[in-house]
C-alpha cells in the first residue's frame, strides 16, 4: 500500500492498451508484450475478490494507469464523498503512473447518466469544474489528468473554445491533460474545428498522455455524426492527427482503448505496436 | 442559464420530461437540438441496458435481447443509477422483477435475479481470512451448543419455490441451453452462494442444512440453528454439515 502524496510510479515509454476483465487471465498467463496498463477505476471498486486481484498482478509486471468514468466532476451536484473514498483507496492499493478523469459531467438531481456528457463551456461551468479538480487532487495528494470528451452537441452559451476551455482548466487548477486524439477527432468532425488549430490553443506542457479509439460514423436525420464508440481498429484520419500530436507534444504515453465488441488481445497488442512505430 | 438549470434541464429531457434543455443546443451542421439530445437519450438506455445484462445474463437470455432492453428501460425509469459507479444499478432489480411479474408465469424471474445478485456480491466481496480449525478442538463437549460463527463476506444463501440454479446453470454452457421447466412441479431449490479462488460457486443444499446455515448466519448459537434443520429432517448430520462448511471455506470465527 502507499498513502496519498507518495511520488507516483514512472511514466512508461512504450504504448499500452486498456485491461478489460475478458483478458484478465490470458494478460497475465501470456504477459503480452505492451508497454502499459489502463484500468477504469470503477472497475475496480470492489471490496475484494478477481478482479482487483487481477489487476494488483499486473501491477507487479507492468505500469498501471488508473482512468475513472465516473466521477463527473462538472457536475453542479455534491462530488460523491464514497466514489471518492473507493478512488483514494484504489490509487493507495495500486500506486499508479497517472490517475485521470474526464473534462465532463455526467449526473443532476440524484440520477447518473454514466455518460460523459459536454460542459457548457463558460466562465462560471469553467470555476466550478476547477474547484472539484482542485478537490480530487487534494484527496488523492497527487496531479490529475483531465480527458477531452467526444460531444455530439454544443450549447448556445460558450464563452470558450473546446480546447481553451482546457486551456484554462490547466491554468486555473493545475491539472495536467490526456489527450484523446480519437475525440479531437470526432468532434472536429461534429463541430466544424480544426484539430490542428486545437492543437494549437492547448499547453503542450500539460498533455502527459494521449488515448487512441475507434468510433463510427452514424446517421441523424440523412446527416452523418460521428459517436465515439471504442468499438473498432483506429482509422486512418486519427493515426495522420495522432503522428501531429506527437509532434508537437513529445513522446508522452500512449494508450489503444477498446471497450465494446472486445477482439482477441493480439488485436490490441498489434494496435499498441502501431503506436509505437508512429515517429 | 447557469450550470446547475442546465444540468436539471438536460437529465429531464433524457427521461422525456421535458425538452426545455433544446433552446440551448446549437442546432447546427444539419442535425437539429433533438436529433443531438436523442443521441445522448440513446447512449443512456442502451449503456444502462447492457450493464444491466452483464449483471444479469440469465434474465437477459430468458428474456431475449429486444424484451430484455424494454425491461431495462422501464426499470431504469423507476430505478435510475444513482452512482458513477455502475455496478451498483443492479442491487433493486430483483425487488423490481418480483413486482412487476408478481403472479403469472414469469414470477420465477425474480429469484433467478436474486440468485445472479447474490453471485455478483459473492465477486465482489472482501477477501475472506482463513478459519483457524483448530479453535473448534478447544471447545468443551457442554459449550458446543453456544458457539457462534462469523461467515466470510463473500457467503450468501437464496432459497426459491422454483429450480433456480438448475435454471441458472442450464444457462452457463454457451449455445446450449437445456430448457428448465420452471413450473411448480420441477421443485424448490436451496443455494448456498460462497467464493472460490476462482470466482463465485454456485451450489445445491439440502432444507434442512439451508436452514442451519441461514440460522448460523444471522448470528444464532450452533444448538439453535441444529434444533431448527432437525425439525425440518430428524436424520440431519450436523458433524457432516460443519465439516462441510469448513472445507468449503465459510468460516471466517467461531466464538463461544
Amino acid at each position: 500500500m502507499t498513502t496519498p502524496g507518495q511520488a507516483p510510479a514512472p511514466a512508461p515509454v512504450r504504448a499500452g492498451i486498456g485491461l478489460r476483465a475478458p483478458h484478465h487471465r490470458e494478460v497475465l498467463e501470456r504477459a503480452p508484450d505492451v508497454g502499459w496498463f489502463e484500468a477504469h477505476s470503477e472497475n475496480y471498486f470492489a471490496d475484494g475478490g478477481g478482479a482487483v486481484a487481477a489487476l494488483l498482478a499486473v501491477r507487479e509486471r507492468w505500469p498501471v494507469a488508473l482512468h475513472g468514468v465516473g466521477l463527473g466532476l462538472g457536475s453542479a451536484g455534491p462530488l460523491d464523498r464514497e466514489h471518492l473514498r473507493k478512488l483514494t483507496r484504489l490509487v493507495a492499493r495500486v500506486n499508479p503512473w497517472a490517475v485521470s478523469e474526464h473534462a465532463c459531467w455526467g449526473h443532476a438531481g440524484g440520477r447518473h447518466t454514466n455518460d460523459l456528457l459536454p460542459m457548457p463551456r463558460t466562465a462560471e461551468a469553467l470555476r466550478h469544474l476547477a474547484g472539484r479538480v482542485g478537490e480530487l487532487q487534494d484527496a488523492l495528494g497527487r496531479q490529475v489528468l483531465l480527458e477531452n470528451v467526444s460531444s455530439y452537441l454544443e450549447f448556445r452559451n460558450a464563452e470558450f473554445s473546446e480546447a481553451g476551455f482546457l486551456a484554462a482548466l490547466v491554468a486555473e487548477s493545475g491539472c495536467a491533460l490526456l489527450l484523446d486524439v480519437n475525440n479531437v477527432y470526432v468532434n472536429a468532425c461534429n463541430h466544424g474545428f480544426d484539430a490542428e488549430g486545437y492543437f494549437d490553443e492547448l499547453p503542450a506542457a500539460a498533455v502527459r498522455e494521449i488515448h487512441l479509439a475507434g468510433h463510427e460514423v452514424s446517421e441523424v436525420g440523412g446527416v452523418g455524426i460521428r459517436i465515439d464508440t471504442h468499438d473498432r481498429p483506429v482509422c486512418d484520419a486519427v493515426w495522420t492527427l495522432y503522428a501531429s500530436a506527437r509532434r508537437r507534444f513529445g513522446r508522452v504515453p500512449t494508450l489503444i482503448e477498446w471497450d465494446a465488441t472486445l477482439p482477441p488481445l493480439d488485436v490490441l497488442v498489434a494496435e499498441a505496436r502501431r503506436a509505437d512505430e508512429v515517429a | 442559464m447557469k450550470l446547475p438549470e442546465l444540468q436539471q434541464h438536460f437529465i429531464a429531457s433524457l427521461y422525456g420530461e421535458s425538452s426545455d434543455i433544446e433552446a440551448q443546443v446549437r442546432g447546427d451542421h444539419g442535425i437539429g437540438a433533438a436529433g443531438r439530445m436523442a443521441i445522448y437519450r440513446y447512449n443512456l438506455q442502451a449503456g444502462f441496458g447492457k450493464a444491466l445484462a452483464l449483471e444479469f445474463p440469465v434474465i437477459a437470455a430468458l428474456c431475449g435481447a429486444d424484451y430484455f432492453a424494454r425491461l431495462a428501460r422501464e426499470f431504469q425509469l423507476a430505478h435510475p443509477s444513482t452512482s458513477g459507479d455502475l455496478h451498483h444499478i443492479g442491487a433493486p432489480f430483483p425487488r423490481y422483477l418480483r413486482q412487476r411479474f408478481e403472479s403469472g408465469d414469469y414470477a420465477y424471474f425474480a429469484d433467478v435475479a436474486e440468485l445472479e445478485w447474490a453471485r455478483e456480491e459473492a465477486a465482489r466481496a472482501a477477501d475472506g481470512v482463513p478459519f483457524d480449525v483448530g479453535t473448534l478442538g478447544t471447545v468443551a463437549p457442554e459449550d458446543t451448543p453456544a458457539l457462534r460463527f462469523a461467515f466470510q463476506p463473500a457467503v450468501r444463501l437464496v432459497v426459491s419455490r422454483w429450480p433456480i440454479l438448475s435454471i441458472w446453470e442450464a444457462h452457463q454452457a454457451p449455445g446450449e441451453v437445456r430448457p428448465v421447466d420452471p413450473g411448480a412441479s420441477a421443485g424448490a431449490e436451496h443455494v448456498l452462494v460462497r467464493r472460490a479462488a476462482t470466482g463465485p460457486v454456485l451450489e445445491r443444499v439440502g432444507e434442512a442444512e439451508f436452514s442451519w446455515l441461514a440460522s448460523l448466519l444471522r448470528g444464532a448459537p450452533l444448538g439453535e440453528a441444529f434444533d431448527a434443520a432437525l425439525a425440518i429432517d430428524a436424520a440431519f448430520d450436523v458433524a457432516m454439515a460443519l465439516q462441510r462448511c469448513v472445507a468449503r471455506g465459510l468460516f471466517r470465527a467461531a466464538c463461544g
